[in-house]
């Protein structure tokens, strides 16, 4: 079973994204600042990362610098409010940039993607989320 | 010819007179013409003759008004009023230089037309008018001189100029200007030219002149330049008195026929004492007899009043006892006396200085006449006439516009008020002559008046050194005013003190200088310890018994005033010299009124200048909101704060739709969308406060509960971003007037900046002391610090350096703080941290 780290500081949006990957088949491992969320990639076993950018302290744009350091081959799928982030050449790092939404199938496709990239499959072909 | 002015009867002329007198002066006149350049004044003033001999021949030309482009004939007013074809001349003068041949002829048409105008004028008017022809006429024949500049040889003279210098017309034609004017040398005349060529015309009104018979006088000069035959020359205008001239000249032919009369008669002596009581003594000159022995055998009582003495107290005294000697023996006067008596030739001088114990230099026109004395034996008869006053009017007028030419030529105010101040101090023929001078001016706005400048020296030993430097320099009134660029600053010059302490105030109308001012008069103040017009402490600043204060007035306006002393010299100051400040001060206020119009004018030009700079930076600055206040700019401060809950609270939504048995998760997920939601309405209530003025429910508290509350919600921040706190509050605040919930949006919005501008840690510092201008409660981080150029925009709307800020924290507590009456500071260097500072007043007792 493929395993997502969500990384959002807002609680809700944790819970939210865990429900939502959990249901539709991943296993869902969350942290709450980016360096929660270095820690959590530096002890491996991470097939895609969602990460949220604007936190406080560090920042999403810095933290997947950070991931990359540690995993060069992480997919990382940047989900945020700003629609202006697309512009930062930061995030030309990311496997995918993902505006964030109460429609998650776009965030789904772009997860299953990423792990079609690294040979994996996404759980379920029959999708419980797909509406 | 040569007594041409003589021949014509004085008391009788009339127009028909005139004309058959120019008839006998035609063809010498227009011979004359023809032998000079048209383009000279003798050449214009002989043409001008002649045209209006042609003119009056042929009455149809009466009807001919001027030609066109010539002005009107408003000549014929002012020509019947006095004024003198003379007054023409610098009118001609300039005429000529300008275009010689056929402007002259222009101007001849004119001067023609004017002396046309007075004889239309006289035409249907009576004999009292007449007599002002004449005098116009009489002006017409002022004496006049062209000279060679280079050769100082006599170009060309008028008839008039004969008659004053006794020489013949052929005599003339072989003279130099030194014969006339021993002193105009080659030299001199150069150094005339130079000076003519920086001022039209020189006026000097006891120029030295020689006459044919040897005898040494002063005349008044008129001197401009003139081009003659391509030949810079030289216009001397000399001014003869004919008019006295004419007088005496009738009153000896009176004497001597009354002389003749007695002698054939028994009662001789009884007659001539009639005589003398009748017509003499009646007579304002003032006359004496003397006999070979140069003693008084009589005086006229004009003569011995003036002296203060009786007729009997001056019988027997001699020449020497009367007459100073400077008059006697230095001018000559002797020599005369013992010339006429010898050789019984009449002698007429003009333009003596007569000076007399106990009475003001005075200028006067002596005339010596031989006569028999009472006794039989050969005498003089000397004729005294004081012209003071019309060489005074002469000197005044000439002074006047000089200095008035020199105030309207600047409108820089200070350069204008030194022009004035010079013109009134300087001595000679340059200005007034006071020893000190100085300019009040009215402050509106300070309620006073004050002095603004002053000229001359500070004291005695200032004023010696001055002026000994200045004697025997001769300056114009334009060689003193080249002199201010070289003026040390206004601090340093002399009177500088003066200037500094005199100030009155405006409301004080009981004494001067607001008295003239007030009153609109001239004050003279003979003795300032005494005179209740003078307030003590005016009188002590300006440590001068006597001195005069002139108002400046344009219209109702009062300007200031111009005070003048001779605190010096002690000299006293005269009628006359009160008249001329007075004159000035008229001219001094409409120039200084002009400068001043210009130079507020100005000022308003800069503040125009100045508006349209801010006006340019405000609509820079409007621009610079404007982008950050687009659309796009506010949804990307804005974005991130609903998106965030929109997208939790459609996320959870979808999945109860999705599952709308999973009771339990969804009583979990509706509880998450009740969370968001209010959390979106807190959001957008704090957008929609910060749009609408709130009003503040002060109330009188404790600031540090308020400041302990924020610093305990924001604990987990800095414990997550590795921030350690700083508390430095002093224990024995004083309660302040706050809205809590306000002021603790307040607190937060400045915590969680200085959090968010430590990333990686660092230290918040709260403090909070009493000072004399409130309580400050100060927050410093040590992160990066402001940029100086975001400075002094952060607390503007939308303004962020913050990748996710809605650039509303600052901005809303600046607008909570100045409902506070409270300030906010900021103080800032990169690298170095940032600590704002609120100030919070002190409630009111």
């Amino acid at each position: 079973m493929p395993k997502i780290l969500v990384v959002d500081d807002d609680e809700n949006q944790r819970l939210l994204y865990r429900q939502e990957l959990e249901l539709a088949g991943y296993e869902v491992d969350t942290a709450a600042s980016g360096p929660q969320a270095i820690e959590r990639v530096g002890q491996g076993g991470i097939d895609v990362v969602l990460l949220d950018i604007a936190m406080p302290g560090m920042d999403g744009v810095e933290v997947l610098g950070r991931i990359l350091d540690i995993d060069r081959q992480l997919p990382v799928i940047l989900n945020t409010a700003y629609s202006s982030y697309k512009e930062d050449f930061m995030t030309w790092a990311a496997e995918a940039y993902v505006t964030k939404s109460g429609d998650l199938s776009e965030l789904r496709a772009r997860i299953c993607e990423a792990l079609a990239k690294r040979g994996q499959s996404c759980p379920g072909s029959s999708d419980p989320a797909k509406e | 010819m040569e007594n041409a002015v003589q021949t014509v009867p004085q008391s009788e002329i009339v127009a028909p007179q005139l004309l058959a007198w120019l008839e006998t002066q035609e063809e010498p006149l227009l011979a004359r013409w023809r032998e000079l350049a048209p383009e000279t004044a003798s050449g214009a003033y002989a043409l001008a003759l002649a045209l209006l001999r042609g003119r009056l021949r042929d009455p149809g030309d009466l009807a001919a008004g001027p030609p066109p482009e010539l002005p009107g004939p408003n000549s014929a007013e002012a020509g019947a009023l006095g004024l003198g074809l003379l007054d023409l001349l610098p009118a001609a003068r300039s005429l000529l230089a300008a275009a010689p041949v056929e402007q002259s002829e222009a101007f001849l048409n004119l001067l023609a037309h004017q002396i046309l105008g007075l004889e239309l004028d006289l035409a249907g008017r009576s004999q009292v008018e007449a007599a002002k022809y004449e005098t116009v006429f009489q002006q017409a024949t002022e004496a006049m001189v062209v000279v060679s500049l280079e050769t100082g040889r006599l170009l060309a003279y008028n008839d008039a100029a004969l008659v004053l210098s006794g020489y013949t017309r052929e005599q003339a034609a072989s003279l130099e200007v030194t014969d006339l004017a021993p002193q105009l040398h080659e030299r001199r005349r150069r150094w005339l030219a130079r000076r003519l060529q920086i001022e039209p015309e020189i006026f000097s009104e006891r120029y030295p002149f020689r006459r044919a018979d040897g005898q040494e006088a002063e005349v008044a000069v008129h001197a401009s330049l003139l081009t003659f035959g391509g030949e810079e020359a030289l216009l001397a205008v000399l001014h003869a008195e004919p008019d006295e001239r004419e007088m005496e000249s009738r009153l000896a032919a009176q004497a001597q026929a009354l002389r003749t009369e007695l002698s054939q008669k028994e009662d001789g002596l009884e007659r001539l004492k009639e005589f003398y009581e009748n017509v003499i003594d009646a007579m304002p000159l003032r006359l004496i007899v003397i006999d070979e022995d140069l003693r008084i055998v009589h005086a006229n009582p004009a003569y011995y009043q003036q002296r203060g003495l009786t007729h009997d107290q001056l019988l027997g005294a001699t020449v020497d006892d009367v007459f100073a000697h400077e008059l006697l023996e230095d001018a000559g006067l002797r020599r005369a006396l013992e010339s006429t008596l010898a050789t019984g030739e009449r002698i007429w001088w003009s333009g003596f200085r007569e000076q007399s114990p106990g009475h003001p230099e005075r200028i006067v026109n002596i005339r010596i006449d031989p006569c028999k004395g009472p006794d039989g034996r050969p005498g003089l008869l000397v004729t005294i006439e004081d012209v003071s006053e019309r060489y005074r009017q002469i000197y005044e007028r000439t002074l006047l516009q000089e200095i008035s030419q020199a105030m309207l030529s600047t409108l820089d105010l200070p350069r204008l008020l030194h022009a004035i101040l010079t013109g009134i101090s300087a001595g000679g023929a340059a200005g007034l002559g006071f020893n000190r001078a100085i300019l009040m001016l009215v402050d509106e706005d300070e309620g006073v008046l004050k002095a603004e400048m002053a000229v001359g020296p500070d004291n005695a030993r200032q004023a010696e050194a001055i002026w000994s430097e200045l004697s025997g320099r001769y300056r114009t009134l334009q060689d003193f005013l080249q002199d201010y660029d070289r003026l040390p600053p206004p601090s340093q010059r002399p009177l500088a003190d003066l200037v500094q302490q005199l100030v009155v105030p405006l409301r004080d109308s009981e004494h001067l200088p607001m008295l003239a001012l007030l009153t609109g008069e001239t004050i003279h103040v003979l003795d300032a310890q005494n005179d209740p017009r003078v307030s003590p402490e005016f009188a002590q600043l300006l440590q001068s018994p006597e001195f005069v204060v002139a108002p400046l007035l344009v219209g109702e306006r009062r300007l200031g005033v111009a005070v003048a002393d001779n605190f010096i010299t002690h000299k006293v100051i005269r009628g006359s010299d009160v008249h001329l400040m007075t004159s000035l001060a008229n001219q001094a206020a409409l120039a200084i009124d002009r400068a001043q119009l210009f130079r507020e004018a100005q000022e308003r030009a800069d503040q125009l200048t100045v508006a349209l700079d801010d006006l340019k930076s405000a609509e820079q600055e409007l621009l610079r909101n404007a982008r950050l206040a687009t659309i796009g700019q506010v949804t990307a401060a804005v974005a991130h704060e609903i998106r965030n809950p929109l997208s939790t609270i459609g996320g959870f939504a979808r999945s109860i739709v999705r599952d709308p048995s999973e009771m339990q998760r969804n009583q979990r997920n509706a509880q998450i969308i009740v969370d968001e939601t209010t959390r979106l309405e807190e959001l957008l209530a704090g957008l929609l406060d910060f749009s609408r003025p709130d009003s503040l429910q002060l109330q009188r508290q404790p600031l540090l509960p308020l400041v302990e509350s924020v610093l305990e919600m924001t604990a987990d921040e800095r414990e997550h971003a590795g921030i350690s706190l700083r508390l430095d509050l002093a224990p024995d605040l004083p309660d302040l007037e706050l809205d809590s919930n306000q002021f603790r949006q307040v607190l937060l919005n400045l915590i969680r900046n200085a959090t968010e501008a430590m990333p990686l840690g660092g230290e918040v510092t709260v403090s909070a002391q009493p000072t004399d201008r409130g309580v400050e409660l100060s927050i410093r981080d040590t992160g990066e610090g402001i940029p100086a150029q975001s400075l002094e925009h952060i607390f503007e709307s939308f303004f962020t350096t913050k990748p996710t800020g809605t650039g509303l924290g600052l901005a809303l507590a600046r607008k909570i703080l100045d409902a506070h009456n409270a300030l906010i500071e900021v103080e800032s260097a990169p690298g170095q941290g940032a600590a704002f500072t609120i100030i919070l007043p002190y409630p009111r007792s």
